[in-house]
């Protein structure tokens, strides 16, 4: 690495941490001085206690891991039909127009709405989040992938035609490395979606399972216990940190050009 | 190998580019196809490559060609090696080989050193020589050559122009340079088209 991008990396690092620190600070000044009284935003300090409590109970791992199959079965549908239906309508434009309208209705729906439609329709809160999550992280992936292979060298094509190279090392060699870039920004803000309307469809839905969503719900129902509530939203926050830290890693050892 | 045109007729829509067109390229020559913008040189180039439809014939019909294109098109998210051992693959089905062809060939033009460097890393020229090596590696009896130097400083182009003559001095393809520079033709080709619109 050249003297400059390591000094814009270390320039990077520095200002995330600042970031992270004016946040932090601000939320312990808000804590202590105007909504010191009633409690709604409690000090960081009762928030990490609380947050050892669940941990060491085995609350916190239990909520976590129920709330992130979810997620996880969610993200990996919307990837996979985003892929195939990106695909498809890159080959066959009658697909496209065909998809696009859909996606313009799912776009407009509000999610709540369709939270509550689909309680009444599956019944199980565990399809329901599910399958809401796909219908709100699908056309994000689709929009991204469909535009990455649109935007295919044709040139690039050309010279993979001139030396005979089958279509399979095609896509592998020039379809591929040209997606990637566009499959991974558009699933670390996917991800980031899919946990959010997990957790909402938890929230919404009959909480009965101990999840994250049912937690938050519960805290507010135990004569709104702040600091619990605010104890969930922060495990909310570090997971979806460190699954866009995980994409991204995985972005860097995927597609080692852009280091 | 000779390259007979035919009868050789394309179109782009109501512009009619070559009506009935014939003419033999040498075996074992370089010519320069020159002419002015739009008259057709990289069509004829693109029919002889097969990347696009056109009336007429052009024989031999079964033909390998290597092209070298006024823009190096190496694939930015592979290596120097990397793109050349993509563009041998199907052609060159062993690994072992492919992976000794490119190294030595590398090495004989000096690009050693670039050959784990990605196409971002390195210099116009470099890039164009990695153009013309990916050519001459690529077994064919036919080299098409579309403005290969466009572009590249005085300085730069003799490089290029060097390692073209070089590689092409022991590998002496049926090569159809298409150029705009009267004096690059006169230096490297053996004969001349030109082409009127």
């Amino acid at each position: 690495m050249t003297q400059q991008p390591k000094k814009n990396l270390a320039k990077k690092r520095i200002w995330f941490a600042i970031s992270i620190v004016t946040m932090i600070a601000m939320w312990w000044i808000l804590s202590e001085t105007y909504f010191r009284r009633n409690g709604v935003i409690p000090p960081p300090p009762e928030v990490l206690r609380q947050m050892g409590v669940a941990a060491r109970s085995g609350t916190l791992w239990r909520n976590v891991y129920n709330t992130m199959w979810k997620v996880l079965v969610a993200f990996c549908l919307s990837f996979v039909l985003g892929f195939v239906v990106a695909v498809l309508a890159a080959k066959r434009e009658e697909i496209h127009h065909f998809v696009t309208p859909i996606i313009t209705v799912i776009r407009a729906v509000p999610t709540i709405g369709v939270i509550l439609i689909l309680f009444m329709i599956f019944r199980r809160p565990e399809t329901s989040a599910i399958v809401i999550a796909v219908m709100m992280v699908f056309p994000m992936i689709y929009e991204g992938l469909l535009t990455s292979i649109k935007e295919t060298d044709v040139k690039l094509l050309q010279m993979a035609k001139v030396h005979k190279v089958p279509f399979r090392r095609q896509v592998t060699g020039i379809y591929v490395p040209q997606m990637l870039p566009y499959a991974f920004s558009s699933s670390t803000a996917g991800m980031g979606m899919t946990l959010k309307v997990v957790i909402a469809a938890e929230i919404i839905g009959i909480p009965v399972a101990n999840t994250l969503g049912t937690a938050m719900y519960r805290a507010r129902q135990s004569l709104y216990n702040f600091g619990l509530l605010f104890m969930w939203i922060l495990v909310a926050i570090i997971i979806s940190f460190l699954l866009e830290a995980g994409i991204k890693l995985l972005g860097k050892v995927c597609m080692p050009w852009k280091r | 190998m000779k390259i007979t045109f035919d009868n050789f007729s394309k179109s782009y829509g109501e512009t009619v580019v070559f009506d009935n067109f014939c003419y033999v390229f040498e075996s074992g020559a370089i010519t320069a196809i020159m002419g002015a913008s739009g008259s057709g040189k990289t069509t004829l180039l693109n029919a002889v490559a097969g990347l696009i439809d056109y009336e007429g014939s052009i024989t031999p019909d079964i033909r390998k060609v290597s092209y070298v294109f006024q823009e190096p098109r190496l694939i930015p998210q592979k290596t120097v090696f990397a793109n050349l051992d993509f563009a041998l693959s199907s052609a060159l089905p062993d690994k072992a080989i492919r992976k000794q062809k490119i190294e030595a060939m590398l090495k004989e033009v000096g690009l050693e050193d670039a050959m784990h460097k990605y196409p971002h890393e390195l210099s116009g020229g470099m890039a164009q020589r990695v153009a013309l090596v990916r050519a001459f590696l690529y077994p064919a009896e036919i080299l098409l050559m579309d403005e290969p130097f466009k572009g590249l400083d005085k300085d730069l182009k003799n490089i290029v122009t060097a390692t073209f003559l070089n590689l092409w001095q022991k590998d002496k393809r049926t090569t159809l340079l298409v150029t705009h520079d009267e004096s690059e033709a006169k230096q490297i080709a053996n004969y001349r088209l030109v082409i009127s619109g």
